[in-house]
């Protein structure tokens, strides 16, 4: 990468992290098991990115109670939906310089 | 993640983007179909009152309308609706844009409302411009809609931009219907919605 002259996050370069961040940017508040669902990351795994995302203000997460038992709501931060389009962009850069 | 697994990885992020974004249906449909149902039903009631002439309680169809059936009914379907889609693990987010709009819509509406109201001599020879100011700020609205929302608004938009221009040809004696229609226009986007949305769980 570093040979391309970029400076890519190296955050949300991971791949789970990164899909997290995709299937956040729409704007909706969306909880774990639609992440698992939908991104098919094993629970530990997924909570430990979750948890990178949220410590570097990428993600915010929200504890609430539904019928007695805890949900969390996981939503993108204006700094996540940045960092995702500033990596988008990077990364067209370089397929079209690849071409 | 090095080059070479750079363009599967941009596939991948696309595939989870467009698996996990907002659906491009009206899930509020019934929210829609009730708006138009209270606004026909406003109309049809204005309208009838008036040709039986009896003005005194026109001036009370609407507030008791929009503030003791309409609102109360928008509160509980909203409400419905959140629960359901929240069951399936998103939490629709306030669409602050699409609020400001409407609320926006409906400030100018009332505005105008009350400033030919106040001017009794141009009200009572033009009352039917009030229609087609109303008719012109919804279609501004279904616009927008049809942008952040669905296309189905779109079609609502072109419908009613139709019957504003064959309503006014037609002439003043038939403005009245431009307001049934304004509501007719909504219940039609609000049966479009609810079709897309049957048709997205069937494909499902």
């Amino acid at each position: 990468m570093s040979a391309l002259g970029l400076q890519l996050d190296d955050l949300i370069l991971s791949r789970p992290r990164l899909s997290i961040l995709a299937a956040l940017v729409g704007g909706d508040e969306v909880d774990f098991t639609f992440l698992q669902k939908n991104l098919g990351i094993a629970d530990g795994n997924l909570g430990t990115h979750l948890r990178k995302l949220e410590d570097e203000n990428y993600i915010r997460s929200k504890k609430v109670l539904v019928n007695r038992k805890p949900k969390t709501w996981f939503r993108i931060t204006p700094q996540g939906t940045r960092a995702l389009e500033r990596l988008l962009r990077q990364l067209e850069e370089i397929l079209i310089q690849s071409k | 993640m090095d080059e070479s697994n750079l363009l599967h990885d941009v596939r991948y992020m696309r595939d989870v983007v467009a698996r996990s974004q907002r659906p491009e249906i009206n899930r509020f449909w019934p929210v829609t179909l009730s708006w138009g149902c209270v606004i026909t039903a406003g109309y049809l009631i204005c309208g009838l009152l008036a040709r039986a002439g009896q003005f005194a309680p026109l001036r009370w169809i609407w507030p008791v309308l929009i503030f003791a059936i309409a609102l109360p009914l928008n509160w509980y379907l909203v409400r419905r609706i959140r629960i359901r889609i929240e069951h399936g693990g998103v939490r629709p987010s306030f669409r602050r844009e699409l609020a400001l709009c409407w609320c926006g819509i409906t400030a100018i509406g009332f505005l105008w409302t009350a400033a030919l109201v106040f001017s009794k001599a141009l009200i009572s020879s033009h009352w039917y411009i009030l229609c087609f100011i109303w008719a012109s700020l919804y279609f501004i609205g279904y616009i927008v809609n049809g942008v952040l929302i669905s296309t189905e608004w779109l079609w609502a938009a072109a419908v009613l931009l139709l019957s504003i221009i064959v309503i006014y040809l037609a002439g003043p004696a038939f403005s009245w219907l431009l307001g049934l229609w304004m509501g007719g226009t909504m219940i039609f986007a609000g049966l479009m919605g609810r079709h897309k949305e049957h048709r997205l769980v069937t494909e499902i």
